[in-house]
């Protein structure tokens, strides 16, 4: 199943000016559909509230880091299964095995750019089968 | 006690009378001499604790001239502090700045290409013939130079926004400047104190909340190089 043009994506991030250009990236793919948060403790609520189907967060934020929010998502059965894009600049290995451990879908390492993005979103969506949450 | 002030003996000389003393079997000379070794003994300690004395005044004393360290705890610390984060505001600003220019220019550029891709698509419908009017180009035309003007504008904001790099770049430098500083008044105490032993320090634990960006050249252990590198690895991992 591809990644469809309407579906609700949350954009974490504590720099405004990341996620303004991650938005931005995102409707030139065809996105229009994004929320905006500024650290774990605000998306969980979110994430917890309304049915979103891509969680894209940085790694590095005061309060409620992006590693904590995804073990979150992925202990809470009703969002568990929520496909979730580490961008970040966190980039040393036993960080990105953590990640993986903790159930990442996918990992851009910042700076990045639109195609990386684009990738990784269209992989995520691949690999899922049509019908899973 | 008033006795006469004799010079102080060394320790071989004390030895020395009180085995001649022990040998003639004199007793006044032997309590002499165990006298004088006694007095020895009394100024060498003496002479011991005025050397650790001596060593804890310059101590104190280089301390003092390094109250500095209290100036630069109590206010300047403080103060780099306020001005790393008005670097952050000028960097945000400028981004935000940036971006807004972006944004009010798209649509901009949108309505010359849209313009120039309607006159040219209706030439093309009617096989060659031109059918735009001479109205609806030099409409078009005046709405071209019009966008071009904001366009240039748009650019030159973008431009102005860029100043940031200059102010924040002095600010940087002070703040790098004072981090000298407090590394030299650090090092002035380690010797100081004797620190030098770090084995036994407790090891600061990397928090869960990530390190930031990797600076080039300062953290590369550990470091996966980029994307790619990232994409493999975790493509072992069963991603």
């Amino acid at each position: 199943m591809p990644a469809q043009p309407n579906m609700k994506i949350l954009v974490v991030d504590d720099f405004s000016t990341m996620r303004r250009i991650v938005k931005g990236l995102l409707k030139d793919l065809g996105f229009e559909n994004v929320t905006e948060a500024d650290d774990g403790t605000t998306a969980l609520p979110l994430l917890k509230s309304e049915k979103f189907d891509l969680l894209i967060t940085d790694w590095n934020m005061p309060g409620m880091s992006g590693m904590e929010l995804l073990r979150h998502v992925r202990a809470d059965e009703h969002i568990s299964k929520l496909p979730v894009l580490m961008l970040t600049a966190e980039a040393k290995r036993d960080q990105i095995i953590e990640a993986a451990q903790a159930g990442v879908s996918g990992y851009v390492i910042k700076p990045f750019t639109a195609v990386t993005l684009k990738e990784k979103i269209d992989k995520i969506f691949a690999n899922k089968t049509p019908g899973a949450a | 006690m008033t006795t006469t002030e004799t010079p102080i003996k060394s320790k071989a000389e004390c030895i020395q009378a009180l085995t001649e003393a022990l040998q003639k079997n004199d007793r006044d000379a032997f309590v002499a001499a165990l006298n004088d070794l006694n007095k020895t003994a009394s100024i060498e300690i003496i002479n011991d604790v005025r050397e650790v004395a001596d060593n804890l005044q310059s101590a104190l004393e280089q301390f003092r001239q390094d109250s500095r360290l209290v100036d630069l705890a109590e206010n300047q610390v403080p103060d780099a502090r306020q001005r790393l984060s008005y670097v952050l505001k000028l960097t945000d600003d400028a981004a935000h700045q940036t971006i807004d220019l972006i944004d009010k220019s798209s649509p901009v550029i949108e309505k010359i290409a849209s313009g120039a891709e309607k006159l040219l698509g209706d030439e093309l419908e009617t096989g060659g013939q031109f059918r735009a009017t001479k109205k609806d180009v030099t409409l078009y035309l005046a709405e071209t130079i019009e966008n071009s003007k904001t366009l240039r504008d748009n650019l030159h904001s973008v431009l102005m926004a860029q100043e940031f790099q200059d102010l924040s770049g002095q600010v940087i430098r002070n703040v790098m400047k004072l981090t000298d500083e407090l590394e030299n008044v650090l090092g002035t105490l380690i010797s100081i104190g004797n620190l030098k032993d770090t084995e036994n320090l407790p090891k600061i634990e990397r928090s869960t909340n990530g390190n930031g960006p990797l600076i080039p050249g300062l953290d590369n252990s550990g470091a996966v190089g980029n994307q790619q590198d990232i994409d493999s690895m975790l493509s072992d991992l069963g991603l």
